[in-house]
């Protein structure tokens, strides 16, 4: 019986053994084996014969030259049959030789021969490296595209406005085919525009298409045989009273479309400096012509508000008249803007507390007003029994009736679909039909 | 990707489907699982339904009423009763995957060598069948390999013999792939048959097969002791003679003495192996010899005998009941740099 203590690596005679000595210290496993075998007086030839390990094998592990055998499988089975051999404590020694050779690794690392890829196709992350490019390249050019581009509003133009808004449509073109000019000639337009509806609002005429063709006509004579510009601005100013209320945009198409056939040249002695600077806010701040209560669509002056340049603006303008809003023109006070002020006799005003989507129709569902009312922005309600709101977040209007808010409608974010637009109703909070 | 993801919520695993013995290996936690394969099955009512599996079913191995089976559902390394193993598979999986409501696992299970397609096609869809999400197999002397921690990818031969229940696998192995192979339906079984028949024409008595076993473990040997009787062990059976039950005392050297014909034939096997094998292989394997695996490989002195029959250095796995499932699991483990010793039948 032999024991071994693992930290000297000690063999204790545990009496009745045949090969192990008293106190025989060995340096490691090889060394134990080797004054083991030699205590029987077998030779190293004599061990490696009778276990078929060849003697080298042998020597090393007696020597300790773990490295220099096969493998740690083989090893460990080595020193198994080395051990048992001569009737050691097999368990033992092969414990303690595996904590020896730990350098040794016991699993090799497997790595099985794979066959070199030849192949024309690129690998993976080429592939994804072309992809990203292509997006990028794609992205590149998308923002280019998009960068110079007018925002044409997606409604349709009125039949009657097609090839004017075709011309219109890039401003570009305009200015280029104008020449010097152009960008003048525009603006006198603008401001023939813009004065006789600050001025007279006048006229009403239900007939929108027609008044528009003469209107798109007018102009085209007009400047055509005058090129003198002092000509050309009375006309222009005389044009525009004639078409009277809504027909904002048309004059301009018009004006637009004009400076194409004149001459240039002559168009350039036209310029006149504040013109341009001085008409410009009209458009955006004075109310354009109101309409008739039966509302037929009119321009909207909102969007002109922050014109950036003149053809844009008129572009814009062009592209609106279509929109079949309520004829409420804004006016921006601090806070926010007010529509519908031509009904000054309006009792009933709705407050934005909070963006809320109104709607107001009348009895035969017509469209006076729909639009998203910002916080700050009021709507003068023409005096009218009949009307019908329909609003997308009842808790961020306020209602006045004569001045004096009343009940609230709803609470916030509540979608109400018919709001009675009657002041008893209002003041009595029974507005609400369900 | 889909796969990956779920197979991180399942315990991916690899089964050693042995005649005798049913090792599974769950990815991440080791050897969980080493049972006995067999299964018990009780029938009620023209009904058949599991009893038992594993050890509790050996148990019953051969003590059965007539309602009861105890069925060992494979023989020779393959499936021999579909049904029944398809059974015991369903119920080691769901001893060991208790984690039910997830994915099903992936499996690797390992095959013998030599075993035919059709062989191989019922235990994948055994195992399938009980609930896999994928099915390899893999080669048993591959497993036993790189369980063992043979370097089986280097350009340098390696000779492995698996001893298992059924069948005794001899391969060659290099560059990750199997040179030569042979497989044998020698192993374990056949031992203890020859213990049983050695039993019953020297002495009358009959034994079962658990009891030939035990007798197997306890004393078997290789080759008889070189003087005396060696050790001795008491058995017990019943008298072909009288039919009474019967007890007597059996050595050692008788025991080596029935064993010699399955170890001519192991030998036999690992010696035709060596014969086909290429010079340059042959000329690793005298410096490093075989490495002996699977159970039989603890039975006494059978690397002396092979050490003698074959003139190279014989060694002894560590563990050698483990090596194939250890080696089954590394393959699960390192799946994507050993797939190539992976194959499916479909």
């Amino acid at each position: 019986m032999v024991g071994v203590d693992r930290q000297s690596f000690r063999v204790i005679e545990g009496g009745g053994g045949s090969v192990a000595q008293d106190e025989t210290v060995a340096e490691h496993v090889g060394a134990f084996l080797r004054e083991a075998r030699q205590t029987t007086g077998r030779s190293v030839a004599e061990v490696a014969t009778s276990l078929r390990i060849r003697t080298k094998f042998v020597q090393s592990i007696e020597d300790g030259r773990y490295e220099d055998l096969p493998g740690q499988t083989y090893a460990v089975g080595f020193v198994r049959s080395y051990a048992d051999y001569l009737g050691l404590d097999t368990e033992a020694l092969i414990t303690q030789f595996k904590t020896e050779s730990r350098n040794a690794e016991s699993h090799p690392d497997l790595a099985f021969p794979v066959p070199t890829t030849v192949g024309w196709f690129p690998t993976g992350k080429i592939v994804a490296i072309c992809a990203l490019l292509a997006v990028a390249v794609f992205a590149g050019w998308f923002f280019l595209q998009n960068e110079g581009a007018v925002d044409v509003a997606a409604v349709p133009a009125p039949p009657g406005f097609k090839p004017a808004v075709a011309s219109v449509e890039k401003p570009a073109n305009v200015s280029v085919a104008a020449a010097p000019a152009a960008p003048q000639v525009t603006a006198v337009a603008s401001a023939a525009t813009a004065q006789p509806e600050a001025t007279e609002p006048a006229g009403q005429s239900p007939e929108t298409p027609a008044v528009t063709a003469e209107v798109g006509e007018q102009p085209v004579q007009a400047p055509g045989p005058a090129a003198d510009p002092q000509i050309t601005e009375p006309m222009a100013t005389e044009a525009a009273p004639e078409p009277v209320t809504e027909a904002a945009a048309p004059v301009v198409v018009a004006a637009v479309s004009a400076p194409a056939i004149p001459d240039p040249a002559p168009a350039g002695e036209v310029s006149e400096p504040p013109a341009p600077v001085e008409t410009q806010p009209e458009p955006v701040t004075v109310a354009e012509a109101p309409p008739p209560p039966p509302a037929p669509p009119v321009a909207a002056p909102v969007v002109a508000a922050d014109p950036p340049v003149a053809t844009t603006t008129a572009t814009q303008i062009a592209a609106l008249p279509s929109i079949p809003e309520e004829s409420s023109t804004a006016i921006v006070s601090g806070e926010g803007r007010t529509y519908g002020v031509i009904n000054q006799e309006a009792r009933v005003i709705i407050g934005a507390e909070a963006d809320s989507w109104v709607q107001v129709l009348d009895e035969q569902q017509n469209v006076l007003l729909t639009r998203m009312l910002r916080a700050g922005d009021r709507y003068l309600v023409p005096d009218r029994r009949d009307l019908v709101m329909l609003t997308g977040n009842a808790g961020g209007l306020v209602i006045s009736v004569d001045g004096d808010p009343v009940p609230k409608i709803g609470s916030d974010g509540a979608i109400l679909h018919n709001v009675r637009l009657d002041v008893d109703l209002l003041k009595a909070g029974r507005a609400v039909i369900q | 990707m889909l796969s990956r993801i779920m197979g991180a919520l399942s315990a991916d695993m690899a089964i050693d489907l042995g005649t005798a013995n049913t090792l599974v290996y769950v990815k991440g936690r080791d050897i969980v699982l080493n049972e006995p394969s067999v299964v018990a099955i009780a029938e009620s009512k023209g009904k058949k339904r599991v009893l038992a599996v594993g050890n509790e079913a050996k148990q019953m191995l051969g003590r059965t009423p007539g309602n009861i089976q105890a069925i060992r559902p494979l023989r020779d390394g393959v499936i021999a009763d579909f049904e029944v193993a398809e059974e015991m598979i369903k119920e080691f999986i769901r001893k060991v995957h208790n984690r039910r409501g997830f994915h099903s696992p992936q499996i690797v299970v390992c095959v013998p060598s030599g075993s035919t397609a059709v062989e191989r096609r019922a235990i994948q869809e055994s195992a399938e069948s009980a609930g896999a999400r994928r099915v390899w197999l893999i080669e048993e002397p591959m497993a036993a390999a790189i369980g063992a921690g043979l370097p089986v990818t280097e350009p340098t031969g390696s000779m492995v013999v698996d001893i298992g229940g059924g069948t005794t696998e001899v391969a060659v192995l290099s560059l990750g792939g199997i040179v030569y192979s042979r497989s044998v339906r020698v192993g374990g079984d056949m031992m203890d048959e020859a213990i049983i028949g050695y039993i019953r024409r020297n002495h009358n008595l009959l034994v079962g097969e658990s009891s030939a076993e035990r007798i197997k473990k306890e004393i078997g040997s290789a080759c008889p002791p070189e003087d005396g009787d060696g050790r001795t062990i008491e058995i017990k059976g019943r008298d072909l003679m009288n039919g009474v039950p019967k007890e007597l005392v059996i050595s050692e050297r008788q025991i080596a003495e029935s064993l010699a014909e399955p170890i001519s034939a192991i030998i036999d096997a690992v010696k035709v192996a060596l014969e086909h094998t290429a010079p340059e292989l042959a000329a690793d394997i005298v410096d490093k010899g075989i490495v002996l695996t699977g159970g039989g490989a603890l039975l006494g002195n059978l690397d002396y005998v092979l050490r003698h029959a074959t003139g190279l250095p014989v060694s002894i796995a560590d563990d050698p009941l483990t090596c194939v499932v250890r080696g089954t699991g590394r393959a699960l483990d390192e799946f994507k740099r050993l797939k190539g010793v992976l194959v499916s039948m479909y």
